[in-house]
This record gives structure tokens, C-alpha cells and sequence, in this order.
């Protein structure tokens, strides 16, 4: 082939890239094929049937990927969730929240920077200690696995309550593992008939939940899950008056030797007063 | 002067619109945790700038605007695609069409995953976010031309992966050439 024959099957072969590429990205009846950057489709479609069919088609099936990148089911109690976490951040008890919470956001942290002018040098060496300290601990925050807030404990435990429609098995006369590394809490009453089950995801991790709906007491749940490190903010025994109380849902959560627990109760501060044990301290 | 701009609550955002950005975020994420995570993590800077929102009705755009914002920043370090040239061919398309529920959900969050995430997030602009070539490239600000070039091959890897339509190689595709 000589050289000029060689130019005609690049440029062909060009025609023939950008023509595929408007192809697929052209939606018929909507982009305009006048646009400059379709000019190279709007002869071919009308010229050839063929590929106005392949066009068509193509729209058609675009269509129906549509349809299935929009159909992902929605958790349970997400908005609740969100919202729950928004509440923390305004409150200030999450102050790393936005900065540290998530890698896809690592690079939205926001720290302040001084805008005064040091005119001393010795200040401004104090102020790159202070600056190196702080990006330290900022650091050792960062590099921390993020733990969970109360308040997102809560919410998450609120969500699979209302969310669980399973029943449970009664509890065994020998326990299995799982039921001796997740227990109840002593601090917790337990009426006859107490159910459990397992969840393979609770705050990232497998839990029990154990249901304490008595015959004529109110739907209750105790969520037990490993967690060792101490949680900030949880005392080591129940806290004696719930610690959210909204949506018809008295909830409260403690932590004790590597063991989370949260307790949701169907009503009030009174039904939740009703499933602690007298006999035990409260925090 | 009168302040004219509508405002909106952070609580009425997260009720109108959590869906649709955990979603969007499901299918950049691919998968339930990184996707909520992600989603909360749009609230809270929706909650900080707030008052950056002036049109309510924009609302939704701006959300996935925060949310795209996010994902890129998470790049940074990707390597570039290496993406072959593409050969057009009817055969590539295939015959019989399926019907949305035909596609299999899992497979299709299988096959986002396998492509690299800007041509993922091209998809799912195109497909979820329903935004021409032209808003893509202006939303992402690139030049028409990467993006038409962009959005092609990962359509095609797409359905290469979701139909079993490997796009042909030249010497024997049944080419539909240009005249």
C-alpha cells in the first residue's frame, strides 16, 4: 500500500470512530443531530436505514439500562439515619464528621487557617509547633477506625427494629456460640418466651438480637454486639432514663467488658423503665 | 435589598431527596455501606453549604453535584484507563432488546464495578442522571470530544459485560463504515 492509501485508511478509520461514537451517545429525539458533534450521524441515519434501525434500537435498550441503574432498593430507615447524624454534627458531638468520616470526602477537610500576621519570628515558630501537633492528632484521628456516635448506635438499632418482620428462635437449652459471645445483659429483664436471632450486619458487625416482647408487655428488642474499644459516651450499665424517645420508640444503649448493648422498647420512658431489672445499677 | 432567595430546610432535603442520592451513590459505589456512607456524607456538606442552595428546584442537581464533587476528589490517584479503539458494528447492539427487568441487577452492578470509575461515573451520569454528552462534558467541564469519546467505549464495555457483546476486533467485525 503506498503512502496516500495508508492516509485514506486513517482518516477512514477516523470517520469510523467518530461515527460510532456519536451513534452511542446521540439519544434519539432529544440530542439534535445538527449539533456539530453529531454532524458525521445526521448524514449516515438518513442515508442509511440500517443504522437508523441500529440507532433506534439502541435507544431502546439505553432505555431499559435507564430503568435498571435507577431500580437499587433503598435501606430501611436511612432517612432516619441521615438525619440522625445531621442532628450530631449541628449538636457538635461529631465535630470530625465531614473531615474525617468517609476517604471519598478526606480531601473536604477543613481546617482554619490563621490569617493574622506574626511579626515576631518566635511566634511564628510557635505556630508551626502548634500546626505540627495538631496535624498529629489529626492524624492519629484520621488513621483511627471512625466509631460509631450514640446517637447513630441508636438510629441504627431503632431502623432494624422497625425493620425486622423475622421471629426469632427460642433460646436453647445449651447455647450455641454465637448466643455466648453476644448475651443479654444481666441488666435487662428477661420474660419467659424470649426469642433471639442473628444479624450478619449490625453497626458493621454480626449481632444478636434478643426479643423481649412478653405476653402482655410491650415489643421490646436487646441488640448485643461485640465492640472493644469503649464508646464515647456510653456508660457501663443502662442509663436510667432512655436516651431517645421519638417516633414512638424508647431507646437507650451501654457497654460493657467488649459488649455493646442497646435496648429499643415500643413506647415510652415508662415501658423502658419496665424492662430494666430493679436489681441492677443504672448509669 | 431584600433577600428573595427560598429557603429550604436540610431535613426537607434529606426527606425529598435520600433516595435518589443513596441510589446514585449505589451505583458509583456499588454496593450498600460505601453507598449510605457516601449519601450521609452528602447531607452533611449539604447541611454546611446550605446557603449556597438558591434555587430549591435545583436541589437535586446540586446534591449529585456534591456527591460527584466527592467521588472525583476520591480519584485523584486512579490510573488512566487504557481503553482500546472502538470499532462500531450493529452486531455490537443486541437484537432483541430486553426489557428493564430483564436486566439482571447484579450482573449490572458486577459489570459497573469491573470499569474504571470515570467511565463509571459517565454511565451513571448518562443513564441515572439522564444527562446528555453535552451536560456531561459540562458538568465535569472536559472537552466534547473526550467525553463522547469516553461515554462510547464505556457503554460498549458495559453491555460487552452485560450481554456477552465483546466489541469486535477490526479484522472481523461486521463493520458498519462510514461512506
Amino acid at each position: 500500500m503506498n503512502h496516500s492509501g495508508q492516509e485514506r485508511d486513517g482518516d477512514d478509520a477516523a470517520d469510523r470512530q467518530r461515527l460510532a461514537e456519536a451513534l452511542e451517545v446521540c439519544r434519539a429525539g432529544r440530542d439534535d443531530p445538527a449539533d456539530p458533534a453529531l454532524a458525521p450521524l445526521a448524514e449516515q441515519l438518513a442515508a442509511r436505514p440500517e443504522l437508523a434501525e441500529a440507532h433506534a434500537r439502541l435507544g431502546r435498550l439505553d432505555g431499559a439500562l435507564a430503568g435498571a441503574f435507577a431500580d437499587v432498593p433503598v435501606p430501611e430507615g436511612l432517612a432516619e439515619r441521615i438525619l440522625s447524624r445531621l442532628a450530631a454534627a449541628r449538636e457538635g458531638t461529631q465535630a470530625s464528621c465531614v473531615e474525617g468520616g468517609s476517604p471519598l470526602f478526606a480531601e473536604t477537610k477543613m481546617g482554619t487557617v490563621p490569617r493574622r500576621r506574626w511579626r515576631r519570628r518566635w511566634f511564628l515558630s510557635g505556630v508551626v509547633a502548634a500546626a505540627a501537633a495538631a496535624a498529629a492528632t489529626v492524624a492519629l484521628v484520621l488513621l483511627r477506625p471512625r466509631d460509631y456516635t450514640e446517637s447513630e448506635i441508636l438510629a441504627a438499632a431503632v431502623a432494624e427494629f422497625d425493620a425486622s418482620t423475622a421471629q426469632g428462635q427460642l433460646l436453647p437449652n445449651v447455647w450455641p456460640e454465637i448466643l455466648l459471645s453476644h448475651p443479654p445483659s444481666d441488666a435487662v429483664v428477661r420474660p419467659s418466651g424470649v426469642r433471639w436471632r442473628e444479624i450478619a450486619e449490625f453497626l458493621d458487625r454480626p449481632a444478636v438480637a434478643y426479643d423481649l416482647s412478653g405476653r402482655a408487655g410491650p415489643r421490646a428488642t436487646l441488640f448485643v454486639a461485640r465492640y472493644d474499644r469503649p464508646l464515647p459516651g456510653l456508660g457501663n450499665a443502662p442509663p436510667g432514663q432512655p436516651r431517645r424517645t421519638t417516633g414512638g420508640r424508647a431507646a437507650a444503649a451501654w457497654q460493657d467488658a467488649g459488649v455493646l448493648y442497646v435496648l429499643v422498647v415500643e413506647g415510652t420512658e415508662r415501658d423502658y423503665h419496665g424492662l430494666l431489672n430493679p436489681g441492677r445499677p443504672l448509669a | 435589598m431584600p433577600d428573595d432567595r427560598v429557603t429550604i430546610d436540610i431535613a426537607e432535603l434529606v426527606a425529598l431527596y435520600h433516595e435518589a442520592v443513596y441510589r446514585y451513590a449505589y451505583r458509583l459505589c456499588g454496593g450498600p455501606h460505601d453507598a449510605e456512607d457516601l449519601t450521609q456524607q452528602v447531607f452533611l456538606i449539604a447541611q454546611q453549604k446550605l446557603a449556597q442552595l438558591r434555587e430549591p428546584d435545583a436541589a437535586r442537581s446540586w446534591l449529585f453535584t456534591i456527591l460527584k464533587h466527592g467521588f472525583l476528589k476520591s480519584l485523584r490517584r486512579e490510573r488512566p484507563a487504557l481503553m482500546g479503539s472502538l470499532e462500531l458494528s450493529v452486531e455490537n447492539i443486541p437484537a432483541n432488546v430486553p426489557e428493564a427487568d430483564q436486566i439482571d441487577r447484579e450482573r449490572l452492578r458486577q459489570a459497573l464495578g469491573e470499569l474504571p470509575p470515570k467511565h463509571r461515573l459517565m454511565l451513571v451520569m448518562f443513564y441515572y442522571e439522564d444527562c446528555s454528552y453535552r451536560d456531561i462534558a459540562e458538568r465535569l467541564e472536559l472537552p466534547i470530544g473526550t467525553v463522547m469519546s469516553r461515554l462510547a467505549r464505556a457503554k460498549q464495555r458495559l453491555r460487552a459485560r452485560l450481554f456477552g457483546t465483546e466489541p469486535p476486533a477490526r479484522h472481523v467485525s461486521k463493520r458498519v463504515t462510514a461512506k
